[in-house]
């Protein structure tokens, strides 16, 4: 969906057309419950997070301005409200008592040449219990959502250079528990 | 390249399913929202704002076309305008109306802009 497509469909919704909003939540739903998910590490949370920015876009559209894209404008508010509602929710953080290998290059490699499936969604949900939410939300925006690093400091207020290293950090970590996880897959593999 | 796309795969299998009552779920709320929270009515209509700039913009280029002409042109013309006779108390009047109607309307301007970027601003993070 083009810009100016977008910007035609909320004008539309601005005239009056509410069901024109449906195309919006239908494209867009997907990588904002991933996205929430990946603050709050709680399906249900995510959904509610997810429902709550999309009516919060809905009711604020007329200050959103023509020159944004959607896409950014609805995942700052997903942010913004994840990130609230792990506040108040204060979420136990998970006690860390493995240690994460620091060997990785061929880790790395092991991983790509899996095909990652929904099959591995529980050792997924896992590995991402070992990065920080900082991470999570910047290898979320930056590689499933797509955003450039300027985005994506624009977006959350990191420095796009503190951006870069929870980018490797968080990338690395990932993939090291993620290794030992599918470590048997890969042997079959190979 | 490769890795890039990997990951984006990884993540796109990180969280379950969306439900799929979701978008029903989203537009049964959003069709619950009171009308006015989606749209504030203009106090004039944007037609009869246009008709008052563009009386604001021919009294602007009057008043500097009379400054000109009178600057710039022979003596007897500026004697001329100048014995044209307005009654005082109108023309007072109708001037103390434009000021003070455009004063207004730029502080109005001028202050909705500050507070819809403030609005704006709000969604960015700390």
């Amino acid at each position: 969906m083009t810009n100016q497509k977008e910007h035609t469909i909320i004008n539309e919704i601005l005239a009056g057309d509410a069901s024109a909003f449906a195309g919006f939540v239908n494209r867009y739903k997907d990588r904002a419950v991933i996205l929430a998910y990946n603050i709050l590490l709680n399906q249900e949370d995510a959904e509610e997070v997810a429902q709550d920015a999309f009516v919060k876009a809905y009711s604020s559209l007329q200050t959103f301005r023509a020159d944004a894209q959607f896409s950014t404008w609805l995942y700052r508010i997903v942010v913004n409200r994840a990130l609230n509602k792990r506040k108040l929710k204060k979420y136990d953080r998970v006690e860390i008592t493995e240690s994460v290998s620091m060997e990785l290059h061929s880790d790395i490699d092991d991983i790509a040449s899996l095909q990652i499936t929904g099959e591995h969604r529980k050792y997924i949900q896992h590995a991402l219990q070992f990065l920080s939410v900082n991470e999570r939300l910047c290898i979320t925006l930056y590689y499933l959502n797509e955003l450039s690093v300027e985005e994506v400091h624009q977006l959350t207020g990191i420095t796009t250079s503190h951006i870069k290293v929870l980018l490797f950090r968080g990338r690395k970590n990932l993939y090291a528990v993620l290794h030992r996880h599918l470590k048997s897959e890969i042997r079959n593999l190979i | 390249m490769e890795q890039d796309k990997q990951l984006k795969a990884i993540l796109f299998n990180s969280a379950d399913g969306v439900s799929s009552m979701f978008t029903d779920a989203v537009m049964k709320k959003v069709k619950e929202l009171p009308d006015a929270s989606l749209q504030d009515q203009p106090l004039i209509s944007p037609q009869l704002q246009k008709v008052f700039v563009f009386i604001f913009s021919v009294v602007v280029a009057a008043i500097l076309g009379l400054c000109l002409i009178i600057t710039v042109s022979d003596s007897h013309i500026g004697t001329l305008i100048q014995s044209v006779e307005l009654p005082d108390l109108l023309l007072n009047k109708v001037l103390t109306f434009i000021f003070i109607f455009w004063f207004v309307f730029t502080i109005n301007a001028l202050f909705k802009k500050k507070v819809l970027s403030r609005k704006a601003s709000n969604f960015k993070m700390h």
